[in-house]
């Protein structure tokens, strides 16, 4: 079942993903709320970012899967062409 | 040929739903049809058997088993021959086909011929242990389901075998088709279930998909259909000799299945 190695794997994607979760959330919830002076704000960038970094990724995800799909359709057709 | 052949089915029969049984009747009566759909299982066919014969006979219930080679080049049907003469053809029933016509019409051919009131149908390659067949049964009485259905996901439930990556693809996969679907059951694409014929009989009509999509759409029909579904867990474990393919193709297919039964169901 869960080998030693895929267990280290899952337990490190649900650990990135938390740390994520949380980094975020102070950062898009809790910093508006914080004085603009306080040195917790050295280690986050400006509020921009948190829109443009998540539609970067989720759009290069997107032509990712986009690519995939057109390469795997383009060489299954190239493939019964030969076939025929 | 499709599964799907006699598609044009009215909807209507479908809000009938299936007449149940009433419920305090006696197990005895009860039998279970296992169908085995095999292609080039010579080694692994009188293992599952014996299994098989082995977990009914221990909880002694009433069953068949009902092999369905699709002409095998490997001699797969000489093999069953010989396991019908060792158990009695009243066990065991060869119910071969000419050549490979695919899962969703052997499945047909197998109800055709199948004399109990319920079908199991699992995999002839050993990933699927017989073990758990009176688990699915105990569990059909306990909720008088009218699927049962295996399950990797769930309690004590997983898979061997499989790398990193086929685990994670998956899980993706199951992941996205939960959200999209909401079938209310936790393994889709597991082809290990217990189904009462005619709940079977009726969703096989209505099926048209191939492959991993195929055991999918019976789940999701199954629940367009106001049937119930129990669910075991099971542990799966991969075929060990031949590759079990999955590729681009495969997954592009899938995708392209779960989004005709989005936009379907």
């Amino acid at each position: 079942m869960a080998t030693g190695t895929d267990q280290v794997v899952g337990f490190g994607l649900v650990a990135v993903s938390l740390i994520i979760f949380t980094y975020y959330t102070t950062w898009v919830i809790l910093l508006p709320f914080i004085d603009s002076q306080h040195v917790i704000h050295k280690y986050f960038l400006p509020r921009a970012y948190a829109v443009l970094i998540p539609l970067a990724t989720g759009l290069l995800l997107l032509l990712f899967v986009g690519l995939f799909i057109t390469y795997v359709m383009l060489k299954s057709r190239r493939l019964t062409k030969k076939a025929q | 040929a499709s599964p799907g052949a006699s598609r044009g089915a009215s909807a209507a029969t479908a809000a009938a739903a299936s007449p149940r049984p009433p419920q305090g009747r006696s197990s005895r009566r009860d039998k279970y049809s296992v169908l085995l759909p095999t292609y080039n299982e010579r080694e692994n066919l009188p293992l599952i058997v014996w299994l098989l014969v082995k977990s009914f006979s221990e909880s002694s219930i009433n069953y068949e088993i009902i092999i369905i080679d699709d002409g095998s080049p490997d001699g797969t049907r000489e093999v069953a021959e010989q396991l019908e003469k060792i158990y009695g053809p009243d066990r065991i029933l060869l119910r071969p086909r000419e050549k490979k016509l695919g899962l969703g019409t052997a499945y047909i051919h197998g109800i055709k011929h199948a004399t109990g009131n319920y079908v199991i149908i699992m995999d002839a390659d050993l990933s699927h242990h017989p073990k758990f067949i009176p688990e699915f049964i105990r569990k059909q009485k306990e909720g008088n389901f009218d699927i049962v259905s295996g399950t990797r996901y769930k309690g004590n439930g997983g898979v061997y075998g499989w790398d990193l990556k086929r685990k994670i693809i998956s899980r993706g996969a199951n992941f996205i088709t939960q959200i999209l679907l909401r079938p209310g059951a936790s393994d889709l694409t597991g082809s290990f279930r217990l189904y009462r014929k005619e709940v079977l009989q009726k969703l096989i009509e209505k099926c048209v998909s191939k492959g991993y999509v195929f055991q999918m759409e019976m789940i999701v029909r199954a629940r367009q259909l106001n049937y119930t579904i129990g669910e075991v867990p099971i542990s799966f474990v991969d075929r060990v000799y031949g590759e079990s393919k999955l590729g681009g193709n495969e997954i592009v297919s899938f995708l392209k299945g779960l989004l005709t039964l989005f936009a379907t169901t």
